[in-house]
């Protein structure tokens, strides 16, 4: 898939939040070599929130993943806040990703054998951060999320949508300037996933963060600053009315 | 949710899609299918090399008994053996019975100690010993070796009886009086040429034989070691003057009943099969000790083919949960689990076989030098192994693993579906379910307690204490596992979030972790439990050796063989020794196999000095030891109303002690029955030992030999110059002589303490090995189950070292666990294997102490086992592909 997108992010940003400069990126299936990304560039704004949408393996959480540095980059370049993760090992990869970006899956990989509280409070405890301090963070989030005094609950004592915002309170818990949502509706019925939507989209905009949202879904996209589609023609930009339309992805 | 039907298969078209569903699931995860059959192939390995192990060695010596034996149906004896003269006696009086005078003794070649058989060639004729050789135109092999060896009319030397009617003189090329049949196979590897002489050293001294001819046998290996003499030659190397051992018979039972009754009070006549079960009995203990650590290693393994298996159902919760959706009933899930068990086990089991067929050519080695060492001279050359064994290690193996599996089974079949992918309700569950276990543990345990309490002497019965006290703590122990980590889970916080992580997640996944610290624990507290009971062992004979050795010199004839030396020393000995200036106290000994209500029994007896009595600890019959004035008693008894004493392996065995009698075949008065006074401790024989006085000796036998002495150095003379002049006035004698300190006596007793636990300790590293594979197994399957609760961490921040230190952390605090719980088990294990198992296998009792470092050693060993284990998973863990796992549902 070929093509570039950026987008002017709000007024005032200096480097932007996601810079992807001609990313290619291939997988070995059995003996053969399948191109998923094909030269995509991509930049995003800080604040700014981006939905991708395109068919199943289109290469659009292959995408999300070498953002998010859980992917080494074969060809090309990825930047967050004008750092080149090129030059990063793994630790610093997972120290970016630690302090900068949170992750919202769609099978929202909780861990299991921890409460929801633990799950929270987890990314703030990996940086150190103190139990009280967490505890208030926790009480917040909770709050925001509608999972007061759920924090001592087990995640799979929860409804798919309820853990859903878990995942959503864990990934934003450290306060990231980039959040990276995969499918963040896709395990949901439509009601848990206006929800969730609902919740993502109200936290991100008053947290500040960028974000990029893989979806299928138009309602998802619709949340979004702008949408780009992955094809074979590379990142399109939808407009309006596409995302108007009935078409899905 | 219920179980198969009993001996459920799973039916129809279903159990092919099982099938397959089952091998595609380890063919995913083939480490922990090698696993699986490796912890199996270990496990019935050790069994099926101990069974191995102890059939060659009871077939080696069975061969050895019948060919020696042929077809003599009972033997003529008499107290120590009889006169030469008696064998013509009872020719005369019996000219239609065939009888043969025979001899046995032991001469050793270099390194190798080789059976020495005396026998009359004339009168072997219908005995035919040694099978059918295929020499001398198929007559028996004997008789092909005997014409080869002492002519064709077996011309020899003289004849036992001493006397000239041994047969007519023959024309010989040999020289009778060295000429001997060595088996073939022993000729061939211990490399001897026909007609080379060899020396060899015998009671009599380093004599030179000639070996004349190869002994043929249709078993080669029934002849192994053996050297058939003349018995001339034969009463001249064992130094035996004209005694013979025995005069064998061939008769009907009511015509030897009619010679039996023919004869004077002093001799007897027993069966041919009693001198075999003589021997059976001796090494029982000994056979059933080994067989017992086998069958621990296939208990650890057995509980890690549970914890194996139950892994496996655990990982598959959720493909269980779905097969019953489908359709799928609990009964075909049961058989499916139980048939992939069978299928694993199976394949274990027969690679186990063929390990533990190579484990015993090593293990035989190991086993036959302890024989040696403590019972008698036993040539196992040939490994014993057929289909009844190899079918045994596969019933085994094949049976624990699936009475292992039956458990997990059960929980694969009893599955909510609704409830399956709800890990924190099987977590809450396992975690509920914990104090039940524990109670039920304490049950198993108390049961074991109780039976160990029993006053019964049955092993069985003591090794199934042992197996209850071993299980019931098993199950106990998740529910301390949980209570540790719970507490540990506060200061783990403030560690960090690694240590909280690593040492939360210990009681998070109690369900798995459990189990895996179960396993390790158990498997090192056997070593520990073992560890213990050995060194305390040790050490009660260390400190026994130091009372019991009283006189500060000793004089012997130097064995041959390794077993106790029943030699004897010439007549001037004693006397040499009793006039070597700075010598103050003489006692002598005489150690000798004496025929007993209970069967043939070493007796040792003494003309103590005044320091003699001190060396021996009197107890009573529940081993504690006697009260001065009982003590004296007992001593007075001994020494002047001709009381015995019996050691207390005798009187833990045959319930004898102070107030009883024991029937002695004497010399001079056939059967008699004598008091004893009480029993002393002793740990050179776990066949017993009797203590007879030589005043009573002298009045019912007409024995006055002497085999030892036991010399006191005055206070103020000069050891070493005294030790000197001795010496040199011993070696005036003429005889060879050894003179040997008590504390080299004391060292090389050790010594041979020592050779004897080897084969103990290879099978305690062995149950070792099982365990690690076990916590290997354990480890690799818990936190590859979690690989992506692992990648969620990673996806969050969580550093490729810091995933790396919860796993590492996690498996050190499991191994930490395991060897810190395992030091209650072990201990109580040592506790049954030195108060009730050695004491019910050998009669020794001893004070069990604990060997410095051995706790340490013991956590060491778990929690280094657990981190070596845990190193793959950790690196698999921290090397996983984060984006992939995030993925996988």
């Amino acid at each position: 898939m070929k093509g570039s997108a950026s987008g002017a992010g709000p007024a005032g940003a200096t480097d932007p939040a996601v810079e992807v400069l001609d990313l290619s990126h291939a997988f070995r299936r059995g003996g053969r070599t399948e191109t998923v990304l094909d030269g995509v560039s991509l930049a995003v704004a800080p604040g700014e929130s981006v939905a991708l949408l395109g068919r199943s393996g289109s290469g659009k959480s292959t995408l999300l993943n070498l953002v998010g540095g859980l992917v080494p980059v074969q060809s090309g370049e990825v930047r967050l806040f004008g750092q080149s993760l090129a030059g990063l090992d793994d630790r610093a990869r997972t120290l970016l990703r630690r302090r900068r970006i949170g992750f919202v899956h769609q099978a929202f990989n909780l861990v299991p054998t921890l409460s929801v509280g633990d799950n929270v409070s987890l990314p703030l405890a990996l940086d150190g951060i103190g139990a009280r301090e967490r505890g208030e963070t926790l009480g917040t989030l909770l709050a925001a999320v509608g999972l007061e005094g759920r924090e001592h609950d087990a995640p799979d004592t929860l409804s798919g949508g309820e853990q859903q915002r878990v995942a959503i309170a864990r990934a934003l818990a450290h306060r990231p300037p980039l959040l990276l949502a995969d499918e963040p509706t896709g395990n949901l019925d439509a009601e848990s996933g206006r929800r969730a939507l609902d919740t993502l989209g109200g936290l991100v905009a008053g947290s500040g963060s960028a974000m990029i949202v893989v979806t299928h879904s138009l309602e998802v996209a619709r949340v979004a600053d702008r949408a780009l589609a992955l094809s074979v023609d590379g990142l399109v930009p939808l407009d309006a009315a596409q995302l108007d339309g009935s078409s899905a992805w | 949710m219920s179980a198969a039907p009993a001996g459920g298969v799973a039916r129809g078209a279903a159990a092919p899609i099982l099938a397959r569903s089952s091998l595609r699931f380890f063919l995913r995860h083939p480490a922990q299918l090698a696993l699986s059959v490796l912890g199996i192939v270990l496990g019935v390995g050790v069994v099926t090399a101990v069974l191995i192990t102890n059939s060659s060695a009871s077939r080696a010596f069975a061969l050895s008994s019948e060919t020696l034996q042929g077809r003599a149906t009972h033997a003529i004896t008499g107290a120590d053996g009889l006169d030469g003269a008696r064998y013509a006696a009872l020719r005369r009086a019996w000219p239609g019975v065939p009888m043969a005078p025979v001899i046995e003794g032991h001469v050793a070649l270099g390194n190798e100690v080789l059976t020495l058989v005396g026998l009359d060639p004339f009168a072997e004729g219908r005995f035919e010993r040694f099978g059918r050789g295929e020499g001398a135109g198929g007559t028996g092999g004997l008789d092909a070796a005997l014409a080869e060896a002492f002519g064709p009319s077996g011309t020899m030397g003289g004849a036992a009886d001493g006397t000239a009617d041994g047969g007519a003189p023959g024309e010989t090329a040999r020289d009778p009086l060295s000429a001997v049949a060595v088996a073939a196979a022993t000729l061939g590897r211990l490399g001897l040429e026909l007609g080379a002489p060899v020396r060899v050293r015998s009671p009599a001294g380093e004599r030179e034989i000639v070996p004349v001819a190869p002994l043929e046998s249709d078993e080669p290996a029934a002849v192994e070691g053996i050297v058939v003499a003349d018995i001339a030659l034969a009463q001249e190397l064992l130094a035996r003057g004209t005694r013979i051992d025995r005069i064998e018979i061939v008769a009907g039972e009511a015509l030897a009943a009619r010679v039996g009754e023919s004869l004077p009070e002093t001799l007897r006549l027993v069966g041919a099969a009693t001198r075999n079960d003589t021997m059976e009995a001796m090494t029982r203990g000994f056979r059933i000790n080994l067989t017992a650590m086998s069958l621990l290693a296939l208990v650890v393994g057995a509980f890690l083919i549970h914890n194996t298996m139950t892994f496996a159902v655990l990982q598959r919760r959720e493909l269980f949960a779905t097969l019953r959706i489908v359709g799928v009933t609990a009964g075909q899930v049961f058989a499916s689990v139980l048939a992939e068990a069978a299928a694993i086990a199976l394949v274990g089991a027969a690679l186990g076989v063929a390990l533990g067929r190579l484990l015993a050519e090593f293990l035989i080695g190991l086993t036959t030098r302890t024989i040696n060492d403590l019972y008698f001279v036993l040539h196992v050359q040939e490994v014993s192994f057929g289909a009844p064994l190899a079918l045994a290690g596969l019933a085994l193996g094949t049976g624990a693993s699936l009475a292992a599996a039956s458990i997990a089974a059960r929980e694969a079949a009893g599955i909510n579906p609704v409830d399956a992918r709800r890990r924190s309700l099987v977590e809450g569950r396992a975690a509920g379910a914990l104090p039940a276990l524990a109670a039920a543990g304490a049950v198993a345990g108390v049961v074991g307690g109780a039976l160990a309490l029993l006053p019964v002497q049955s092993l069985v019965v003591g090794f199934a204490a042992l197996m209850l006290l071993i299980l019931g703590y098993g199950l106990a122990l998740p529910f301390a596992v949980h209570r540790l980590a719970g507490a540990l889970a506060g200061p783990a916080a403030a560690l960090g979030p690694v240590a909280a992580l690593a040492v939360g997640g210990v009681a998070r996944n109690i369900s798995r972790t459990g189990l895996a610290i179960a396993a390790l624990a158990v498997a090192v507290s056997a070593t520990f439990g073992v560890e213990v009971m050995i060194s305390s062992f040790r050490q009660t004979v260390d400190d026994w050796l130091t009372t019991t050795l009283g006189s500060d010199v000793y004089v012997s004839s130097p064995s041959s063989v390794s077993v106790s030396s029943q030699a004897l020393l010439e007549p001037g000995v004693e006397a040499a020794a009793r006039s070597t200036p700075g010598i103050g106290a003489v006692s002598t000994g005489r150690v000798i196999d004496v025929a007993t209500g209970v069967g043939t029994i070493e007796a040792l007896v003494l003309e103590p000095h005044p320091d003699s009595l001190d060396s021996f600890d009197l107890v009573d019959r529940e081993g504690e030891p006697l009260g001065p004035d009982a003590a004296l008693a007992a001593w007075e008894a001994f020494e002047g109303d001709g009381a015995v004493l019996a050691s207390e392996p005798l009187g833990t065995k045959h319930g004898l002690g102070a107030g009883d009698a024991l029937a002695l075949f004497t010399g001079r008065a056939g059967e008699r029955d004598f008091p004893v006074a009480g029993t002393f401790r002793d740990y050179a024989s776990s066949n017993g030992k009797l203590l007879v006085s030589r005043a009573t000796w002298d009045a019912w036998w007409d024995d006055p030999e002497i085999g030892s002495l036991g010399l006191m150095i005055e206070d103020g003379a000069d050891a070493a110059a005294v030790v000197e002049d001795l010496r040199a006035r011993l070696g005036a004698v003429g005889q060879p002589l050894q003179v040997q300190s008590n504390a080299a006596i004391h060292d090389a007793s050790l010594e041979v303490f020592d050779r004897t636990f080897e084969v103990t300790r290879v099978l305690r590293w062995l149950t070792v090995g099982v365990a690690f594979v076990g916590i290997f197994s354990a480890l690799l399957a818990l936190h590859l189950e979690r690989g992506r609760e692992f990648a969620t961490l990673r996806a969050t921040g969580a550093t490729r070292a810091q995933v790396g230190g919860i796993v590492m952390g996690q498996t050190l605090l499991m191994g930490l666990f395991a060897g810190l719980l395992a030091l209650p088990l072990g201990w109580l294990m040592s506790q049954m294997l030195i108060h009730v198992i050695n004491v019910r296998s050998f009669g020794w009792r001893m004070e069990a102490m604990l060997p410095a470092g051995a706790t340490a050693s013991t956590v060491a060993l778990a929690a280094g086992s657990a981190l070596l284990a845990g190193l793959w998973p950790a690196w698999r863990l921290t090397r996983a592909d984060i984006a992939s796992r995030l993925r996988e549902d």
